[in-house]
């Protein structure tokens, strides 16, 4: 009997521990859109042409792709699979706009107006670099994605960025 | 099915007078299939259950606020963890794990249910690894097998998950799979968990010489390591299931090699495969000596014959296909052999559909033209016609010599 009593506590210890990853995870997330800054990213065209898929729409930016010259690291070329950090900039003609200025492979200072995004190098090659953020996928309700997807040539994404780093997707604009 | 057949049977023995009414009766209540059925009932309902709970998420729930939507699943999770401890409690242990099953299956729901709330693609790996280590962590607390056998599911989807949608192997589901449930095994040795955590370790292995662009013989070495290491463990009970999975594994590696030999493209001894080569075959040659002397040591050396099958027959270039061909018949018929060797019907059974699979093989294989396919499915009966009858010559004769007092 003691030993059932103590599998219960454990159990109740595990239940909670359980809860409070549940609710970190969300929670660490509405903080982002709590105390995060706002930035609007371009996107671009995807490949393969059908973007949507199931309940998600895959999305594409203008920084997913961005030529080596802007890489700043210790090595010659990013590895496959390396961190990075992108530094964006507001674009000169449309200020709300967000453009990459360069790629590092640690964490660069940045201006007053500057956002830093942590990136993963998917490849190098052929003078590009590769790289996904971490919000490449837009969830849907179910049925909607298809319209979405007539009218990604004029979509743009705004993302939150927390003071402390952690990127996320807020929601998707429809230029009209 | 053995209370059917010990009903039909034992009115025929108290006849013969070989046992007492009284002793039927009690037989016959060893083999009650009411409480083994009963047992099968809430797993199956868990499992059916739980995939609802994971289609619910993924299915419409849009009206919802986020935040309810969280706070639904926290409830649920916590009251299948309290129903399944509650039963558990009272005794009815299947029921109580099912619930508990249930519980972890509902802690994975609202975790994608936030990754998909807050479009958190990267969180997905990380996502399965906390769902991994919660299922060690019951099942510690429970020392179930069924949650086991969960937990095991849950960290070989991560890592397939992981290596599909990320592009990375992950060392922390390996991680856990080795430590969480190895030391679980470790503590509690059941037959059918040594042999799940091996296939398991060998799934994950083919999934890292995969990611790491290697030549997919690679994996080989980690199977071989495994049956070695069989060899050295005393108690067969546990060496047995070990051995078997890494068995399995090369069983299906060997499958491939017939039917994909001219499409996989093993090293060879051209000059820039030669030092790998060279690796490959010394690493094996240490491996098979230590298989061997743990043979030896455990006088259990009439199991070499399971070499034919871990043996790198993919060197001879050409002969490959047909060479893992016959080592899959040669390895069956020795399961088949030493299922009668042993009077172990599951072994020959095993044994047979092992055999008449690789036959089947050979009609994959078009290509050879020196061995028309039907006669090697000639060959094929022939050998099982063979085998039969000289079991049943050997069995009339080991009756005849023992007096008919035996079990056979």
């Amino acid at each position: 009997m003691r030993n059932s009593s103590k599998r219960l506590k454990l159990l109740v210890g595990l239940v909670l521990l359980q809860v409070i990853v549940l609710l970190g995870l969300a929670f660490s997330y509405i903080a982002v859109d709590w105390y995060g800054k706002e930035i609007r990213l371009e996107t671009a065209p995807v490949d393969p042409r059908d973007l949507f898929y199931g309940d998600y729409v895959i999305l594409n930016y203008e920084i997913s792709r961005l030529p080596d010259e802007m890489w700043h690291g210790g090595a010659a070329q990013p590895e496959r699979g390396q961190r990075a950090y992108v530094l964006l900039r507001p674009s000169t003609e449309h200020p709300e706009l967000y453009e990459a200025a360069g790629i590092y492979d640690e964490r660069p200072d940045a201006g007053t107006e500057d956002v830093v995004l942590k990136a993963r190098v998917e490849y190098a090659w052929d003078g590009n670099i590769e790289l996904t953020y971490g919000f490449e996928r837009y969830y849907v309700p179910e049925g909607t994605g298809k319209a979405l997807e007539e009218q990604r040539e004029n979509m743009q994404v705004a993302i939150k960025v927390a003071p402390w780093g952690q990127a996320k997707l807020s929601r998707l604009i429809i230029q009209p | 099915m053995s209370r059917k057949w010990l009903e039909r049977e034992a009115p025929g023995w108290v006849d013969k007078e070989i046992i007492s009414a009284v002793q039927a009766e009690r037989l016959l209540s060893l083999y009650d299939e009411k409480k083994h059925a009963a047992g099968i009932l809430p797993i199956l309902g868990s499992l059916l259950v739980g995939l609802g709970i994971l289609t619910f998420v993924a299915a419409n729930w849009q009206e919802i606020h986020d935040l309810w939507r969280l706070v639904i699943l926290i409830i649920v999770m916590s009251v299948f963890y309290a129903g399944g401890e509650r039963f558990y409690r009272r005794g009815d242990k299947k029921l109580g794990l099912a619930l508990a099953g249930i519980g972890l299956m509902s802690f994975g729901a609202a975790m994608f249910l936030i990754v998909q709330m807050f479009h958190l693609l990267n969180m997905q790996t990380t996502a399965f690894i906390l769902w991994g280590i919660a299922g060690v962590l019951l099942t510690f607390l429970y020392r179930s097998t069924f949650i086991f056998i969960l937990t095991a599911g849950i960290l070989n989807v991560a890592q397939i998950y992981s290596l599909f949608s990320a592009g990375t192997f992950s060392v922390a589901a390996l991680s856990i799979l080795i430590i969480g449930l190895g030391a679980f095994w470790i503590v509690n040795r059941h037959a059918w968990l040594a042999w799940l955590l091996g296939v398991s370790l060998l799934l994950q292995s083919i999934m890292l010489v995969a990611e790491q662009n290697w030549n997919i013989v690679w994996f080989l070495i980690p199977a071989l390591v495994i049956y070695a290491a069989g060899d050295w463990v005393h108690e067969r009970n546990t060496s047995y299931p070990l051995q078997s999975s890494a068995l399995t594994a090369v069983y299906l590696f060997g499958s491939f090699m017939v039917m994909f030999a001219s499409e996989i493209n093993p090293i060879g001894f051209s000059r820039e495969e030669l030092p790998q080569s060279a690796a490959f075959l010394i690493i094996t040659a240490v491996l098979l000596v230590i298989s061997l002397l743990g043979k030896w040591r455990n006088r259990r050396l009439n199991t070499s014959t399971e070499w034919v099958l871990l043996l790198p027959w993919f060197f001879i270039e050409g002969g490959a296909g047909l060479l893992y061909l016959l080592a899959l018949c040669t390895f069956s018929l020795f399961v088949l052999w030493n299922g009668y060797a042993e009077q172990w019907r599951f072994k020959i059974n095993l044994g047979t559909v092992l055999f008449l699979f690789a036959i089947l093989l050979a009609y994959t294989r078009l290509a050879w033209a020196f061995m028309d396919k039907s006669l090697f499915f000639l060959v094929g009966g022939v050998i099982l016609l063979l085998l039969s009858w000289y079991l049943n010559r050997r069995r009339r004769r080991f009756l005849k010599e023992n007096g008919g007092e035996t079990h056979a």
